[in-house]
């Protein structure tokens, strides 16, 4: 199907991208890399008025690495990530996820910071920024604050950003060199949406585990940290996180029942775990 | 609204509704019909394109943005009549039957072709080539003429 007609704009700086926000955000919506939203929108699901197009924008695209933490503009490619050393160095986890997300086709063009916004519950970025606990620069023409990655997502496609504001920046604090980690996903096709998706980074003691496409948003398992897996047999790892997932609200949907994807939630968890604790 | 572009070494001036897909412009405006459109959601990959050497879903382009772009199809492969390698490859390994996906093949490999990374190996072929979908081959003449020109 063909979009609904709308008003593109293609402001020249960020300045004029967040005064076009500031006017037009309520009807229109920001176009990044257009992945999630050109579908969207060719299905007719959304019509937005007015495309605030952010590709003529300067500045939004880098990678850095200062102050102990890897800078990402929320324009950066889901390929320039993939290609990028300091990724690799610096947050392997995210150059470990960054393959399972999508095709070639559309990672030239999709943005970190659009799958961020778009807030899909199965994505990978969102994920990853939540086991990482990114911190996110978010701008409006009235200034900008921080918000972290961990309190960013509220539900199924939904975010804190107000209609006015939009994602300039994600940072993450550098990885150790002796950070060892582990992503697995569950898809039926290559590059489909996680079923379930399992983050899981350890640094030392520390120990995070992170699941998307459970629940609505991703989430850090409460039950498996550093502390209380110390010791602990695969037996009582898995009962404690089958003891968690019990209290958790799991979607179902027609690619998986909820209890289908409880089961693989543990399956998950279980590699993950085998990958980053044991010597 | 206006935009201009590049289309196999060709410039190409529009005016027209934001919203037409760089599909449709590149089919309906410069006819060149060579690229098709299958899904119209970013899921099947038979409308690949290069846009600035990297593979892009046209269907989830506006024409209006590809402005400034150097925009490659299918049609640009052959020269003077003759098949490119991947095109002999494909037709020697009998790596089409409809052919309607065949231009999305062709182009995700020519944009890896030029990047140096085509696929050495089945798993390889088979993940770089999961964005594009096939109805009639079942893939592995796909697979077969792809390492036939990489190994």
């Amino acid at each position: 199907m063909k979009p609904a007609p709308f008003t593109l704009v293609r402001p020249q700086s960020l300045e004029e991208a967040l005064s076009l926000l500031a006017e037009h955000g309520e009807e229109g919506k920001i176009i990044a890399g257009g992945q999630s939203l050109v579908p969207v929108m060719n299905l007719r699901m959304a019509q937005p008025e007015i495309l605030i197009d952010l590709n003529r924008v300067d500045g939004l695209a880098g990678i850095a690495f200062e102050g102990g933490r890897l800078r990402l503009g929320g324009m950066v490619r889901q390929a320039a990530l993939i290609e990028s050393a300091l990724v690799r160095l610096h947050a392997p986890l995210l150059a470990k996820a960054l393959p399972n997300i999508g095709h070639v086709q559309t990672r030239s063009r999709g943005t970190i910071g659009g799958s961020l916004a778009h807030a899909d519950p199965s994505a990978e970025l969102p994920l990853v920024m939540v086991a990482l606990d990114a911190e996110l620069v978010l701008a409006s023409a009235a200034g900008r604050r921080i918000v972290p990655a961990r309190g960013f997502f509220l539900d199924a496609m939904e975010t804190v950003l107000q209609p006015d504001e939009m994602i300039v920046e994600i940072s993450v604090p550098a990885s150790p060199p002796d950070t060892r980690c582990c992503f697995r996903e569950l898809a039926r096709r290559r590059g489909d949406f996680a079923i379930v998706a399992v983050a899981a980074q350890r640094t030392g003691e520390q120990l995070v585990v992170a699941l998307g496409g459970v629940e609505t948003v991703p989430f850090v398992s409460t039950r498996l940290n550093g502390e209380t897996v110390r010791g602990r047999s695969r037996d009582e790892l898995g009962a404690m996180f089958a003891e968690e997932m019990t209290g958790r609200h799991v979607m179902g949907d027609l690619h998986a029942s909820a209890d289908y994807r409880a089961h693989l939630a543990g399956v998950l968890v279980e590699e993950c775990l085998r990958e980053v604790l044991e010597p | 609204m206006r935009f201009s572009c590049r289309i196999n070494g060709v410039a190409y001036e529009g005016d027209v509704e934001p919203r037409l897909l760089l599909a449709d412009f590149i089919r309906h405006e410069a006819r060149l019909t060579g690229t098709n459109v299958g899904c119209e959601m970013g899921v099947c990959g038979a409308c690949t394109v290069m846009a600035d050497g990297e593979p892009v879903r046209s269907c989830l382009m506006f024409a209006v943005q590809a402005d400034g772009m150097d925009i490659r199809t299918v049609e640009s492969l052959a020269e003077n009549g003759s098949l490119s390698p991947m095109q002999e490859s494909f037709h020697k390994h009998h790596a089409l039957q409809c052919g309607f996906c065949s231009p999305g093949f062709l182009m995700t490999l020519e944009s890896l072709a030029r990047k140096g990374a085509l696929p050495k190996d089945e798993e390889d072929a088979r993940e770089v080539l999961s964005g594009n979908i096939c109805r009639c081959t079942g893939y592995q003449n796909i697979v077969d003429a792809v390492l036939a020109v990489s190994r």
